[in-house]
């Protein structure tokens, strides 16, 4: 066996259901010395030969592969059968100059084509059902409020499931199209031309998106897993860049552990998690309740409770790009006044730093922008938040300098 | 439910027809008759062949009769049959019109 034989190598495949571009490809590769040896979903393999001007012939497969006598009677008028692709086409190929061509009758050919565009009729439909559906989610979801939505890394897995369905739909229409046109020629009776160039300027930045698309769409969500974790607000891993309930509190309050799982107080804890608009996302719930001392204070005024609660739930956001903090904001603005009621105001805090304030009944809010950092603050409890903001933003310095 | 009729017949399938007329035969057997029948002016390739005798077992106008190895024979139905039978008799009428308009 000469070295040559054994030589192979794996080109990006042609558009199979382009059938005359990609019989001109099979035939312009053996003409360079190159036998196809194995055709896959994206990728053919070819094995090093002599280089010869054959013809090539893809076919219909149909429901099953073709018979051994159908084999043996091709042979005999010069068309090997080399396998087929993706159970769609079977591939043929010749050397013999006087073989006749493979299809004589142009009409007779047209009823295998019929049934492949039956069927590809058919998954178009459905693919594109459930494109329509998968997109009728996002739509739905980004319809409200987008940026808020897209905090969820699992919206920013549906987002990526829908641009996968569109880019599958878009080959299966534009590959529906042109069995399409060569079935509407065959049953008329002509026959079509097998020599076209073949146009790969586009396929492979086209394949190489879908790929990246596929490998983010499996790793998002393990790589979002990996990013989410949860702390006991006491033990939370460096700068926490979000006021914590005893540094707000002038009174002293008392914090004891509920719902302690894995370690972890779930009644006072910090969660991290991520997105791609926001890798960095802390929230912060702490409850607690004033102590006796402070209780007694407020014994003579007849409070109608055993002892007074108080609640923080703080988020902090830094958003990648930027500029996407303004319009968060003003999502953020939205959606507590919808549904807490609460009527916000603007707060002076200077420094570049966008504040707004609201009460609703026992309930404070505070949003706080300042370049890309977002801090949103509800509290329950016997302080002022407004006159509190300097604790808050003391607490974006020291993150930031840890992150420096 | 029977299967629809072809719509019409072209030559490659007249003649696979009428290759299985009289007796059975297999797809090279087929070829063979089409060759000698015709003198070479017609060429049926292996794809349109099989295409046709795949159709045609589908909507009932041939029937496999026997596998020997990698030999498949068939023989005419009776809607194969009648099939043969119409497009032979739209053939006479045509040649019919067509003479009587040359003379």
């Amino acid at each position: 066996m000469s070295e040559n034989a054994e030589k192979t190598i794996t080109r990006l495949g042609p558009n199979f259901y382009q059938i005359p571009q990609a019989e001109s490809w099979l035939a312009s590769m053996e003409r360079k010395g190159w036998r196809l040896s194995h055709a896959g979903r994206f990728l053919c393999s070819f094995k090093k030969t002599e280089p010869k001007s054959c013809r090539f012939r893809l076919e219909p497969r149909g429901k099953n592969p073709p018979g051994e006598e159908f084999i043996d009677g091709a042979a005999e008028a010069g068309w090997e059968y080399l396998g087929d692709w993706m159970e769609t086409f079977t591939i043929w190929r010749s050397e013999a100059e006087n073989a006749p061509e493979f299809q004589t009758d142009p009409v007779a050919q047209s009823y295998a084509f019929k049934q492949l565009y039956r069927n590809m009729w058919m998954n178009l439909i459905a693919g594109g059902v459930m494109t329509l559906v998968v997109a009728a989610i996002v739509i739905y979801t980004l319809l409200n409020r987008p940026l808020l939505a897209m905090l969820d890394s699992r919206e920013n897995s549906i987002l990526i499931a829908v641009l996968l369905c569109i880019w599958s739909d878009a080959e299966a229409f534009s590959n529906w199209r042109s069995i399409r046109k060569l079935t509407k020629q065959l049953k008329s009776g002509s026959s079509f031309c097998h020599e076209a160039k073949v146009k790969r300027s586009l396929r492979f930045p086209s394949y190489l998106a879908f790929l990246m698309l596929t490998v983010i769409f499996i790793c998002l969500p393990f790589y979002s897993i990996s990013r989410q974790n949860s702390f006991s607000a006491d033990n939370y891993p460096g700068v926490l860049p979000l006021p914590r309930l005893a540094e707000l509190e002038k009174n002293m309050i008392e914090q004891d552990e509920h719902f302690v799982v894995n370690g972890v107080d779930y009644a006072n804890a910090a969660h991290i998690s991520w997105s791609f608009i926001a890798p960095t996302q802390v929230t912060l719930s702490e409850q607690g309740e004033y102590l006796d001392e402070a209780w007694e204070k407020w014994e003579a005024e007849g409070s109608p409770i055993d002892k007074i609660p108080v609640t923080l739930k703080a988020s902090y956001y830094k958003l990648r790009p930027g500029w996407l903090a303004g319009p968060m904001l003003s999502e953020l603005c939205e959606k507590w006044s919808e549904d807490f009621g609460a009527e916000f105001s603007p707060l002076p805090a200077g420094d570049g730093t966008k504040a707004f304030f609201a009460r609703k009944e026992e309930m404070q809010f505070l949003l706080l922008q300042r370049r890309n950092e977002i801090v949103a603050v509800r509290y329950a409890g016997l302080e002022e938040l407004a006159d509190r903001m300097d604790i808050t933003l003391r607490k974006l310095d020291a993150a930031a300098k840890e992150t420096l | 439910m029977a299967k629809k009729p072809l719509e019409l017949l072209t030559e490659s399938m007249f003649y696979t027809l009428m290759a299985l007329l009289k007796t059975e035969r297999c797809g090279i057997e087929i070829t063979a008759f089409i060759e000698r029948k015709t003198g070479g002016t017609l060429k049926i390739g292996p794809g349109t062949l099989y295409t046709i005798l795949a159709k045609f077992e589908e909507v009932g106008y041939i029937e496999e009769t026997k596998i020997e190895g990698r030999k498949r024979t068939y023989r005419i139905a009776s809607r194969g049959l009648a099939a043969y039978r119409d497009e032979l008799a739209r053939l006479r009428r045509c040649l019919g019109d067509a003479e009587k308009e040359e003379l």
